[in-house]
């Protein structure tokens, strides 16, 4: 952009090519305002040099311009903080320690509806399509939940660049979703034998960490792995709208 | 871009920054690269910022300006050192 352009984008109306227009240009924003240290650095390039786009280009090159650009450096600020802060990092690495923790309730908690049924041979006991359905369910919605906690959570607790370290939680979880199952396992566990060597019971395992895996990686590798980083990051969006709204307050209240 | 921050010393910043070294490289340096670049030469202590008054031209935010330190001082010198050393013996080719 030309210094002319720069004098044109100062003259042009700031409502019309300053500000994001629509919903998804809103949260790209959300998203940039979350990887940087001072948003009104980066976000503020970035309006200015759009509106001299506008105003020498047109309105559409300029929303071009703009997403370009945007795009371009969501990955570079993301990996600028995680190299040159290693503290992100190890929160990060806190946060899936802690994601961990809170999804290993689901398997220990009494009051979790997972299911395990014992039975005998001659008796076997299956659980209800129903059941499965409840526990594959509760489980997979309570590891969202417990992402988007971990995602909000980091970002509370790093004062800048609120939605870097939950990335390495993000990256963190997907790894471990596509080695374990530990959203629905339905199979038969392992047997008991008396010692004679017949069979006496055999467990039936749904909902927990197994070998028993009979959901397929293809099931499992699209959902886990894609909404436990949107959740993670859903849940740092958050809290990164919630501290620009609260920001945005104190700076429209009339000094005292 | 410690070059394009000295040209303006005091009243760089990010778009300003980015514009001189574009012109300079012949191809469009993003936005994103500039702040990051500006960030990691202020925390090895070759820039330091301020931060101005909001402005209505940036939609109400404010901007960023960078200044050298004696630190970015020193290395310029010493990279226009070099390079005067590095092309001082060199002969003169085509026209002067």
């Amino acid at each position: 952009m030309s210094p002319d352009e720069r004098g044109a984008g100062r003259a042009a109306d700031p409502a019309s090519a300053l500000g994001p227009t629509g919903a998804l240009e809103r949260l790209l924003t959300l998203v940039l305002a979350g990887l940087v240290r001072d948003e009104d650095e980066l976000l503020g390039d970035l309006a200015e040099a759009r509106a001299g786009v506008a105003a020498s280009r047109g309105e559409r090159a300029a929303r071009r311009w703009w997403w370009g650009q945007a795009l371009r450096a969501v990955p570079r600020l993301g990996w600028h903080d995680l190299v040159h802060r290693p503290a992100m990092a190890l929160l990060g690495l806190a946060g899936f320690v802690g994601w961990v923790a809170l999804t290993s309730v689901a398997y220990t908690a009494s009051w979790f509806p997972t299911v395990n049924q014992s039975y005998d041979m001659a008796h076997p006991v299956l659980p209800r399509l129903s059941d499965v359905i409840v526990a594959t369910t509760a489980a997979g919605v309570w590891n969202l939940l417990a992402a988007a906690l971990v995602g909000a959570g980091t970002a509370l607790l790093a004062r800048r660049a609120r939605l870097v370290p939950g990335l390495v939680s993000a990256a963190l979880m997907a790894l471990i979703s596509a080695r374990h199952a530990f959203y629905i396992v339905y199979g038969p566990g392992t047997c008991a034998t008396s010692p004679d060597g017949s069979v006496e019971t055999c467990s039936l395992e749904l909902g927990a960490w197994s070998d028993d895996v009979v959901v397929p990686v293809l099931w499992q590798l699209p959902t886990m792995m894609i909404l436990l980083p949107v959740a993670t990051v859903l849940g740092g969006l958050a809290v990164v709208a919630r501290v620009r709204a609260h920001r945005a307050r104190g700076q429209a209240a009339p000094p005292r | 871009m410690l070059l394009a921050v000295a040209r303006h010393d005091g009243s760089a910043y990010g778009l300003l920054v980015r514009e001189e070294v574009s012109a300079e490289r012949g191809r469009e340096l993003s936005v994103g690269a500039t702040y990051t670049t500006l960030s990691r030469l202020e925390t090895k202590g070759l820039l330091t910022s301020r931060t101005t008054d909001p402005l209505p031209v940036r939609g109400g935010r404010s901007r960023r300006e960078y200044r050298l330190t004696t630190a970015g001082h020193q290395v310029l010198a010493a990279e226009r050192e070099r390079a005067a050393r590095r092309w001082g013996s060199a002969p003169q080719w085509g026209p002067a």
